[in-house]
């Protein structure tokens, strides 16, 4: 949707994607939601969208190509991605992997399956985040 | 399958390795007390322990790391007694453990349950028949080929490779409950990832679980409201 941020989803199971379109629309997010299959797409995607750069980037670690944690390695080094609030979707709930993304400066940790009542309320926090940050949309 | 068999009593160590003869599919090995189970479970992947509620003439049930734990005692009211504490009458043996005990507790393990909760996807539904059954249909479509993927994995004897498979199929397992299937998959990863297991005992612990896999296809084809 024209004037808004949109939302970049990484992730490459279709039924995740169905879920977070679900969530967005009984929430009324009208944000568009952009889905790219792994870190490559997503990578690819961010540079050719300069001028639209994404308010939220919601990351499922693992992928093929290029996992989660190289994406967020990339993007964390990019001065002009670096603030992008990104929230890790992950089936992993091995501790290692939580310090790793929050090492990475990441806004969020949910595992899968997540949720629906979690994954609103997390939707409700970057909703509230994009009124109050440069990001607003 | 590995077995630990946790017993201080020579004649019940003889005995039950006699026993297992008969199942070439089971390997067994035998700790005498509470330390060494300790140190074996912490060395080695072990499917199953076996084990006397007294050890060295102390009675202790503290059993290490999150493996199916079955109890044995030569005492019926004892085992009675632990029924009682809310410990499953199935993982209660009376010795001498049988033929037929053993052969049950492998097809226990051996068999996966497909049924599935669908809680999690109700909530995301909130009764919108068709939502959930969008959902059936994506993991009817993508499942087939995931399953391929960890099969031909398996043959090439690709250990890391095949941990992220079985990574990648279990948010589907989680999202549908099949929570029984979620539980071996998750070990068959761990243990894939951390190498701990040989090829040919890996795609003898990942045999069942395709077989599963199959069947959950086959299961929620029934579930779908047409």
């Amino acid at each position: 949707m024209k004037g808004l941020k949109s939302i970049l989803l990484l992730e490459d199971d279709a039924i995740e994607v169905k879920k977070v379109h679900r969530a967005l629309k009984k929430l009324d997010i009208p944000n568009n939601l952009v889905v790219c299959r792994n870190g490559v797409e997503g990578l690819s995607w961010l540079s050719s969208n300069p001028d639209n750069l994404p308010g939220t980037i919601l990351l499922d670690l693992s992928m093929p190509k290029m996992n989660g944690f190289e994406f967020l390695d990339r993007i964390k080094q990019d001065s002009k991605y670096r603030k992008i609030p990104v929230v890790v979707l992950t089936t992993s709930n091995h501790q290692e992997d939580k310090l790793r993304s929050f090492d990475k400066q990441v806004a969020g940790y949910m595992v899968k399956p997540v949720r629906y009542s979690e994954f609103v309320k997390m939707l409700k926090t970057i909703k509230s985040y994009w009124t109050t940050s440069e990001l607003a949309y | 399958m590995q077995i630990l068999y946790v017993e201080d009593d020579k004649f019940d160590q003889l005995a039950f390795k006699r026993i297992l003869k008969k199942i070439p599919s089971i390997s067994v090995e035998i700790a005498t007390s509470h330390n060494e189970m300790r140190e074996k479970v912490e060395v080695n992947a072990y499917d199953i322990i076996i084990r006397d509620i007294y050890l060295n003439g102390a009675k202790n049930l503290d059993t290490p790391g999150n493996i199916p734990v079955y109890f044995t005692s030569g005492s019926k009211p004892v085992l009675e007694q632990l029924s009682k504490k809310s410990i499953d009458s199935k993982f209660l043996l009376l010795k001498p453990i049988r033929l037929q005990d053993v052969q049950k507790i492998v097809t226990d393990y051996t068999n996966i349950s497909t049924e599935p909760d669908f809680s999690q996807i109700d909530e995301w539904a909130d009764g919108d028949e068709h939502f959930k059954n969008e959902l059936i249909t994506y993991y009817l479509d993508e499942i087939p080929s995931q399953i391929q993927k960890i099969e031909e994995v398996a043959l090439e004897g690709d250990l890391k490779k095949l941990a992220d498979l079985l990574h990648a199929v279990l948010t589907k397992l989680r999202t549908f409950g099949f929570h029984d299937l979620v539980n071996k998959v998750s070990k068959l990863e761990y243990n894939a990832r951390n190498n701990d297991l040989a090829m040919s005992v890996c795609n003898q612990r990942l045999e069942p679980i395709i077989i599963a896999l199959h069947q959950t296809r086959l299961t929620l084809r029934t579930k779908r409201i047409t």
